[in-house]
């Protein structure tokens, strides 16, 4: 095998490895649910994306099978298009059942109660920032 | 807002070209038997799902507009992420953990229903920011976004450094 | 196999990585921290059995990695329209 090919993806795993560790450190160390969530994208972007441009050039040139490399750009493609759906869903229902940081937030426009009329008229819940007591319901 | 959808010829083989493409992505074989298979099942899910799937005019997208988003999704959309990553990447691994967090409400000035889902799914992709809803108020379409490092509270200004350059981008894909 | 033998070791440090975040998904106070935690630990599974497929030469777990990104989305998407109470 050729010895630069071999750096090049051992590079591309090594800094996706990087990231996702500083994701997991970053999922055990911050303060609050929403810069968790921050924090985990982290690992779902350049962490995996990488990792997968590492194997995605193994499976290319080294193996020469292009059923795997595909298989490797769908996994890249679904979680592209996917994560941030879902990251999307969390922090509505995160801001929605009433989880707030125990820090104030510098500037919380969702707090308005005008904000976001639905239709149900469900926006105006939790109107004033709770402290701790409120996040520790499960 | 949840008008009746029809399922249109031209959706339909839209998305049934998408999922046959996926299922020879998958199966990565030609062999005949099972491109019969595929095209039956394709064909059934397309049937099925291409009123939710496509909105528009399936076929509008051929053309200047599809090297745009290429070029949009290999270079302006990666250097952001690059650029967003180690940001949140430094703060993280720093010793200080340095964080500012709020919730801003920045307006966006796209139409396209497509548009504002790409640009609602760039702006939650990019550690450091998440779009938490939308919101019609004004005439105008506001994002909800946390931020974890609130630089600045004008909203005009905030969503400035905060879309950058990929609502301009995403405004020549879909206007 | 293959000649790469240092991908073994990349696998067993994201496996590691999904320990320290296990951390926060049996500590973390609510629930959406748990589901955040779980979705980590998902897309880290999933980088493994990557790594693992091109060790070991066996496609069989890319297509066990698809199985799991997909399950991963659904999975976080049923979570966050349940808790909102919109399911």
């Amino acid at each position: 095998m050729n010895i630069a090919l071999r750096i090049i993806i051992d590079a591309f795993i090594v800094l996706g490895c990087f990231f996702a560790f500083a994701g997991s450190i970053g999922l055990v160390r911050m303060p609050d649910t929403f810069s968790r969530m921050q924090s985990s994208t982290n690992i779902t972007t350049l962490g995996i994306l990488c990792t997968l441009v590492g194997a995605f050039l193994y499976f290319l040139i080294v193996k020469e099978s292009w059923g795997s490399a595909a298989k490797v750009a769908i996994i890249g493609i679904l979680t592209i298009i996917a994560n941030p759906v879902g990251g999307h869903a969390m922090a509505r229902a995160a801001y929605r059942i009433g989880i707030r940081p125990e820090r104030e937030l510098v500037i919380d426009d969702l707090a308005d109660p005008e904000a976001c009329a639905e239709p149900g008229g469900e926006s105006a819940e939790a109107p004033a920032p709770e402290k701790e007591s409120e996040a520790e319901q499960e | 807002m949840e008008a009746k959808r029809k399922t249109t010829v031209g959706a339909v083989i839209a998305t049934f070209i998408l999922c046959y493409v996926i299922w020879i992505l998958l199966t990565g074989s030609f062999a005949a038997q099972e491109l019969i298979v595929g095209a039956v099942v394709s064909i059934l899910v397309a049937w099925f799902s291409a009123r939710f799937f496509v909105h528009d005019s399936p076929y509008w997208f051929f053309g200047k507009r599809f090297f745009i988003l290429i070029w949009y999704c290999v270079a302006i959309f990666p250097w952001e992420l690059i650029k967003a990553n180690w940001d949140v990447a430094k703060r993280v691994l720093s010793p200080k953990l340095r964080i500012n967090p709020g919730i801003i409400r920045v307006p966006v000035d796209l139409t396209a229903e497509y548009g504002k889902a790409m640009l609602a799914d760039s702006i939650t992709l990019t550690p450091g920011t998440i779009t938490v809803d939308i919101d019609e108020r004004e005439g105008r379409c506001w994002y909800y976004i946390h931020w974890v490092d609130v630089q600045e509270t004008d909203r005009e200004a905030a969503g400035e450094i905060i879309k950058g350059r990929m609502e301009k981008w995403i405004r020549r894909i879909w206007q | 196999m293959s000649e790469m033998t240092e991908l073994i070791y990349f696998a067993i440090f994201y496996i590691l990585c999904c320990f320290i975040v296990i951390y926060r998904l049996v500590k973390g106070p609510t629930a959406v921290d748990r589901a955040v935690a779980g979705d980590g630990v998902d897309v880290m599974t999933d980088m493994a059995l990557v790594l693992v497929a091109m060790y070991s030469g066996r496609g069989i777990y890319l297509d066990i990695a698809i199985v799991t990104a997909i399950l991963g989305f659904l999975s976080q998407v049923l979570i966050g329209k349940y808790l909102e109470g919109t399911l």
